[in-house]
């Protein structure tokens, strides 16, 4: 009974345009453009580095059967595993912003400001230097080296605990973006200096390598990082994919997504859950890169308005555009010593931060 | 296919709202709800939506608890609309109303031809299909409050619960959301349950009318039974006067207000100055007044 005509009611002479053909065009352009761009920029971030490698050497490199050719150990060594990594961990990041932009209806929504990359940090450098105080300590003789894997599971941990904790002292009718600013500010302070605290009193001799992690870098990572972050990176785009049409409704009012027939509490965790996931995941093998989901899911709903499928799509790639994009800057701006590549999305991305901070609070104080 | 609710109490905390011993709405019919603000109309409303759990009591649809119905299928019967929504700021007017379509899809999966046809049924219904494509954010509230409505139809829901409609609206667009109801109810024969805010609106297109105050029901009947001065002065403390007009065969009852009755201001007492009259003020100060126009 609830299958009625619908054209009944319809009104005459009203001529509707075919359902956007334009938009769809204009997407199609964006789509190929960005994915053009993406191309070009991985093939570039094969050849700059701190030693240029021409076209030729490169695909030498890929293709070529000699291991111990210049091109061949950049290439496979270096340059491809880290490519592919500032990838997957852009993409991480910003998928992991719009899901938070949705979920708690705000744009200021981040895995930063939210608080998981501090606590993703914090459990991240204790596992760290846990392995080291167990060899030290207890072990004096064994080399227990505590395995790569578990450190994406405690930067899950860290990043839930820190988002939870945020979020809580957040909510209230809604996440009021002045509030979870500087809640996130004040949580991540107090996780930082823990952090620090931790780095100090336990580094010993890792402590230079737990600071460089700490940075958000892409330096040194390989097939291993990679591998390691891979499933996660399956995992959360297609729970992501299968999450679209809640968190479409999730961005409108509780009660309209529930008169819409949409459990709001249930699929804003879960939706939460796989925001935390996703960044957490790329924090434990790149460290905190800040802002790249802030900046780009914004940058997203410019390029294709509000439909979450499209959002998903061009923010995966913007992601990935920018975090590439920032990794080739930094190892090719300055020439003795890289930066580290959340150095520079912070640099990119705090002056948005202030402005749309500024933009909000003078139209929603 | 009829909401009903029994023994109903609903409260914010531990502050009551609403308490109605029993209410039985009979489906294709147009019910308003009507009274003073804070009388709890909305609040119920929202429980017959579902959408917040009554402290006390019940509501059965098809004789089943609200509660005990799976989200969606609840949505596909029955669709409300909460008083002046927001929605996202780069949303466009189709994807909004395309999301009335969320009961009936999967998580997976486009958009059916099915969903499409509803949704272009839907914008023009309510006269929106030339705004298909702008930006939600753009429409002034008129237009926006039918694009809400075209979100709810889109749902095709039998049942539905609208928080004022009517809001934003100028004197035109209220009439034609309003004819626009009154007609899907009398082809479809949908079920409406709507806030109104004017008695006289809700007095023309209502077959039933719920005169709420404090959280109870103060009339319920047909506008001609329950409609009159006696109504309109223990809803809103104001004395109107009955005006019946013929409209469709029908008689409905057009109340106009009344200049309350002024009751006689005390007389001061006798031991304070009189009060200056402002006649006489203002002649003594005449001469003052360039000098404060125009500060040398």
């Amino acid at each position: 009974m609830s299958v009625r005509s619908p054209s009944v009611l319809a009104v005459p002479g009203r001529p509707d345009p075919a359902p956007g053909t334009p938009a769809r065009n204009g997407f199609r352009w964006i789509l190929a453009a960005l994915c053009l761009a993406l191309a070009a920029t991985m093939a570039l971030s094969l050849l700059a580095g701190s030693v240029y490698l021409d076209p030729h050497a490169v695909y030498q490199g890929l293709i070529g059967s000699d291991p111990d050719a210049l091109g061949h150990r950049l290439v496979w060594g270096l340059r491809l595993p880290r490519t592919l990594l500032a990838v997957l961990v852009g993409l991480h990041l910003a998928v992991s912003g719009l899901i938070l932009q949705a979920v708690i209806r705000n744009p200021l929504g981040d895995p930063g400001i939210v608080g998981i990359s501090s606590g993703a940090s914090l459990l991240v450098v204790t596992v760290l230097l846990l392995g080291d105080l167990l060899n030290a300590g207890l072990l004096h003789n064994a080399s227990t080296e505590i395995s790569l894997a578990w450190l994406p599971f405690a930067a899950l941990i860290g990043g839930l605990g820190a988002a939870g904790l945020v979020l809580g002292l957040s909510w209230g009718e809604r996440v009021s973006p002045v509030r979870l600013a500087l809640n996130g500010v004040a949580v991540g302070a107090v996780l930082n200096a823990l952090v620090m605290w931790v780095v100090v009193v336990w580094g010993g001799a890792r402590t230079e390598i737990a600071l460089i992690w700490l940075a958000g870098s892409l330096y040194g990572r390989d097939f291993e990082h990679l591998l390691l972050l891979l499933p996660w990176t399956l995992i959360g785009l297609s729970a992501a994919a299968l999450l679209l049409r809640p968190l479409s409704l999730l961005r409108f009012e509780d009660e309209t997504a529930q008169s819409l027939g949409l459990p709001v509490r249930r699929w804003r965790l879960i939706a939460l859950g796989v925001a935390v996931m996703l960044a957490a995941s790329a924090t434990a093998v790149a460290g905190p890169v800040g802002f790249v989901g802030l900046v780009v899911p914004h940058l997203a709903r410019r390029l294709v308005g509000g439909d979450m499928g499209r959002l998903l799509i061009v923010t995966l790639l913007c992601g990935a555009l920018l975090t590439l994009g920032a990794d080739i800057a930094a190892r090719t701006l300055t020439v003795s010593q890289e930066l580290p590549v959340g150095a520079l999305t912070s640099l990119i991305g705090i002056p948005i931060f202030l402005l749309l901070l500024q933009r909000r609070t003078r139209t929603h104080p | 296919m009829s909401l009903h609710a029994t023994g109903l109490r609903l409260a914010y905390g531990q502050r009551t709202i609403v308490d109605i011993p029993e209410l039985h709405l009979e489906p294709g019919r147009i019910t308003c709800l009507v009274g003073p603000n804070g009388c709890g109309k909305s609040t119920l409303l929202k429980a017959l939506g579902g959408l917040l759990r009554p402290a006390r009591g019940e509501i059965r649809l098809d004789a089943r608890p609200l509660a005990d119905w799976a989200p969606k299928a609840l949505a596909r019967r029955l669709a409300s609309l909460p008083q002046s929504p927001s929605a996202p700021d780069d949303i466009r007017v189709s994807q909004l109303v395309g999301h009335g379509r969320y009961p009936h899809q999967g998580l997976l999966g486009g958009a059916t031809a099915r969903d499409l046809e509803v949704v272009d049924w839907a914008l023009g219904a309510t006269s929106i299909g030339h705004l298909r494509e702008r930006r939600f954010a753009t429409l002034s509230g008129g237009e926006r409050q039918r694009v809400w409505l075209a979100m709810t139809l889109a749902q095709q829901a039998e049942i539905l619960l609208l928080d004022e409609p009517t809001t934003y609206m100028d004197m035109g667009h209220q009439v034609e959301l309003l004819e626009l109801l009154a007609e899907l109810h009398r082809r479809h024969g949908r079920t409406i349950v709507m806030v109104l805010h004017d008695l006289n609106q809700a007095s023309q297109y209502a077959d039933r009318l719920l005169a709420m105050r404090d959280g109870r029901i103060l009339a319920d009947g047909t506008p001609d039974e329950v409609v009159d001065s006696a109504l309109t002065e223990r809803l809103f403390g104001l004395p109107t006067e009955r005006i019946d007009r013929e409209i469709g065969g029908r008689r409905v009852p057009c109340c106009l207000p009344l200049p309350p009755a002024r009751p006689e201001p005390p007389n001061p007492p006798a031991h304070l100055p009189a009060i200056q009259r402002p006649s006489a003020n203002r002649s003594a100060t005449r001469h003052l007044q360039p000098q404060i126009r125009n500060p040398a």
